[in-house]
């Protein structure tokens, strides 16, 4: 009796067993791929997120975009309500009191600056940011200065968007903003090596300079085809003379993706090898005019 | 046949706008004639040479599809600016059963005060002419179903409505955007068209009141609805295809209270058969936003407009999120770049009827380019080539002289004064009005 209790125990966990397989690869089998796009700081954003839950990854997209939206308010300096307008508009008159975020933004954007020897400078080589940890104050040292987001603006808006997607249990992501910051979380479904993504050339749209795959890192991309020669060397006040046309770069967050792009763009090839020799995880492909990984 | 461009080149033009959406094989319709240098014109003769008349006479003076043999009004004055405007040495009548009596006059354009386009379309087609009625086409239940009867019975005889849009290119272009999908799942229809000012006409005599400011008077006119509405009802018509369902509304005489006796504002809503909207507001005290139509879908919004000179076509792609199983989806396939600016985007893609060919001479395919480029960053507005009002009598002589269907038939024309119709009786009676064939089963 008690032996044939035990025998259907057997026999019954063995089917919860194999029945809860099954429906776990139901499950699986029924993964959706959810693509959504926004427009802010004047980008497209572009979210594509994988999971079984619909709902799930819509209010996981939203939430990211509404962060972006978020930064935006903070970092835009066209918007003159925005918190980086305010410390613009009167940090050179006195130290300024700010928001603990913004104030870490301004920190990280001036470690950036020191990593890089002033090649990367949110104050494009106007003047120094005198912070003050304590009282979380900025102070302008000459009335010249204005904070310009646009060198790590798009990068940190990515990384936040990760952080969101991630924090909604969010396996496999990918966040673009305008193609040029992409950051992605894990690998597509069956794509083991990661998101595959082709770099255009600075020659044409349509013709590849490169691809790389992307695995829970950022690959951030400046060039002179879409505004000019829109980057300032912050040290010369002026557009390099390095014969850079392009340059992408990869790192683990955005944020950092994006300022040793910017940077490079400046430095130039050998420049950008003296600094990748110190950060062996980062990777650039400079087109000067030729497309071709750093050494 | 001067300026008219042939049908080849017209559809060469759609295959560049095509084109430049990613569409294949556009299938505009026959807008412009192919000319038969050897066919003799159409004679024609107008009845109602008002304001209206002029706008038609001026493209109509140069059109040699055509000749005006004959005009007729009941107001002196009106009738001599209208033969100045055409020229040539029609001869003039006060009667319009007398023009009709001429056996030489193929054609009539009827483009009198609304209460007589009806019974003078009716003698017109008895008469064995060939008809052009300025829109509305009519206000009343019954003479819809009346001419609905006799164009029926006169087959051979050309009836068009002067709805114009239906001969804008821009406007082709966009109803062939939104067959293929552009706008996704098209819901929405927002038109509107206001004006700042009484909408009244000056009258010399007391006595010239009624006759010339007839749009004041119920008697002879359906108002703002039939006025201005009636265009914009028929575009939402033809981009959703159907007839309404139903119409709620309210209008009133809330700011010109000068004893007029038709609204002079007005709100409706037409709900059609899968539940899209369309809505048209009209106002006379205050014209910023003039007239035009937004047509909305789960894909995109199109603005079209025939306002400013000669109208603009804008699209705007909508953000949509899309679900799919990743199950057997495609790998994926992404591109870094620098950043294009989304402004181009959010100002809206031109519609262009802009033809750039393989074969332009270079320096107009650089021009075209040029044009493009201005455009997409809203620096440029991109214009409809040829203005439609004159198009669509290029259009009428051509199908009188080929045995062609009008564009804007009669049923067009019929579906058109249905929406005027019921939208002013649900705002007479304050109730909502359906359609006939929804009558029984309303809720
Ligand atoms: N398609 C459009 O965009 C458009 C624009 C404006 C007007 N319209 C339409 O054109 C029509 C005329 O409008 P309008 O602004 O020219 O009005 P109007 O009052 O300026 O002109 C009407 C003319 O008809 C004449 N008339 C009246 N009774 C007549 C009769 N029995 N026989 C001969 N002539 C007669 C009048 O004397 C007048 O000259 C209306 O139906 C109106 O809706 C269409």
């Amino acid at each position: 009796m008690n032996a044939d209790k035990r025998r259907f125990g057997i026999v019954l966990s063995a089917f919860i067993c194999v029945y809860l397989r099954l429906l776990s690869f139901g499950l699986a089998a029924q993964e959706i791929r959810y693509e959504a796009s926004h427009v802010s700081m004047g980008s497209e954003y572009q979210i594509v997120v994988y999971g079984p839950n619909r709902a799930v990854l819509a209010e996981a997209c939203e939430q990211a975009f509404a962060e972006i939206d978020r930064l935006d308010d903070l970092l835009s300096n066209y918007k003159p309500q925005s918190e980086l307008s305010r410390v613009n508009a009167t940090a050179a008159k006195g130290p300024v009191k700010v928001t603990p975020e913004f104030f870490d933004f301004l920190r990280v954007s001036d470690e950036f600056r020191r990593q890089t020897f002033g090649a990367f400078d949110i104050t494009l080589g106007r003047g120094r940011l005198s912070l003050d940890t304590r009282n979380s104050t900025v102070e302008f040292t000459t009335p010249e200065v204005k904070l310009d987001p646009g060198g790590i603006g798009k990068g940190l808006a990515v990384d936040h968007a990760i952080d969101i997607l991630k924090a909604a249990g969010i396996k496999r992501a990918l966040v673009s903003a305008g193609m040029s910051t992409i950051n992605a979380i894990g690998t597509p479904p069956g794509e083991d090596q990661g998101w595959k993504i082709t770099i255009r050339s600075p020659k044409s749209k349509d013709i590849a300079a490169a691809t790389v795959y992307l695995k829970d890192n950022s690959l951030s991309t400046s060039a002179t085809y879409e505004k000019g020669r829109h980057i300032i060397d912050p040290r010369t006040k002026k557009p390099p003379e390095n014969g850079v046309e392009a340059v992408s770069s990869m790192a683990i967050t955005g944020t950092e993706s994006d300022a040793i792009t910017k940077c490079f763009f400046v430095l130039g090839r050998q420049g950008a090898s003296a600094f990748l020799r110190a950060h062996p995880s980062d990777r650039a492909l400079v087109c000067d005019p030729e497309c071709s990984w750093v050494k | 046949m001067s300026n008219a461009i042939s049908r080849r080149e017209f559809n060469k033009r759609a295959a560049a706008v095509a084109a430049a959406f990613g569409l294949s094989n556009f299938d505009i319709p026959e807008l412009f004639p192919t000319v038969h240098a050897a066919s003799e014109p159409v004679k024609w003769a107008m009845i109602g040479t008002g304001t209206r008349a002029l706008d038609l006479l001026r493209p109509l003076s140069t059109n040699t599809g055509g000749q005006c043999v004959a005009l007729c009004d009941i107001y002196p004055p009106n009738l001599e600016r209208a033969a100045k405007t055409i020229g040539g040495s029609p001869t003039h009548y006060d009667d319009y059963r007398k023009v009709l009596e001429r056996k030489d006059v193929e054609a009539v354009m009827i483009v009198t005060p609304l209460d007589r386009h009806a019974f003078m379309t009716l003698d017109a087609l008895s008469a064995g002419k060939h008809v052009f009625c300025e829109k509305t086409m009519v206000f009343k239940e019954q003479e819809i179903a009346a001419l609905r009867e006799a164009v029926a019975a006169h087959p051979k005889q050309v009836f068009q409505v002067g709805l114009q849009r239906r001969y804008s290119e821009i406007y082709h272009m966009g109803m062939q955007m939104i067959r293929r999908g552009a706008l996704g799942r098209v819901t929405h229809c927002y038109a509107h068209w206001n004006r700042n000012s009484d909408w009244r006409r000056p009258v010399a005599d007391a006595k010239l009141e009624r006759l010339i400011n007839w749009r004041m008077y119920k008697e002879y006119s359906g108002g703002l609805m039939a006025e201005l509405g009636s265009h914009q009802m028929d575009i939402a018509g033809w981009a959703f295809q159907a007839d309404p369902r139903s119409v709620i509304g309210t209008g009133g005489i809330d700011y010109w209270k000068d004893g007029r006796e038709v609204y002079d504002n007005v709100s409706v809503i037409f709900e059609y058969p899968e539940g899209q909207k369309a809505v048209f507001t009209s106002m006379l005290n205050n014209q910023h936003y003039e007239f035009g139509e937004h047509l909305c879908g789960d894909g995109g919004t199109m603005e079209l407009t025939l306002a400013g000179p000669s109208g603009t076509g804008t699209f705007w792609v909508e953000p949509k999120a899309k679900a799919t199983a990743a199950a057997g989806k495609a790998k994926e396939q992404w591109w870094a770049g620098a950043t294009v600016s989304a402004s181009a985007t959010q100002k809206g893609m031109p519609i262009f009827p802009d033809e750039i060919g393989e074969d332009m001479p270079f320096m107009d395919r650089e021009r075209a380019f040029g044009r493009r480029w201005l455009a997409q960053r809203g620096w440029y507005e991109v214009t409809e080539p040829k203005n439609p009002v004159g198009t669509q009598f290029e259009h009428f002589f051509m199908c009188i002289r080929e045995g062609k269907h009008p564009l804007s038939d009669i049923n067009v024309g019929a579906s058109d004064a249905e929406a005027v119709v019921y939208a002013n009786q649900a705002m007479d009676e304050n109730r909502r009005v359906f359609w006939p064939k929804y009558r029984d089963q309303k809720g």
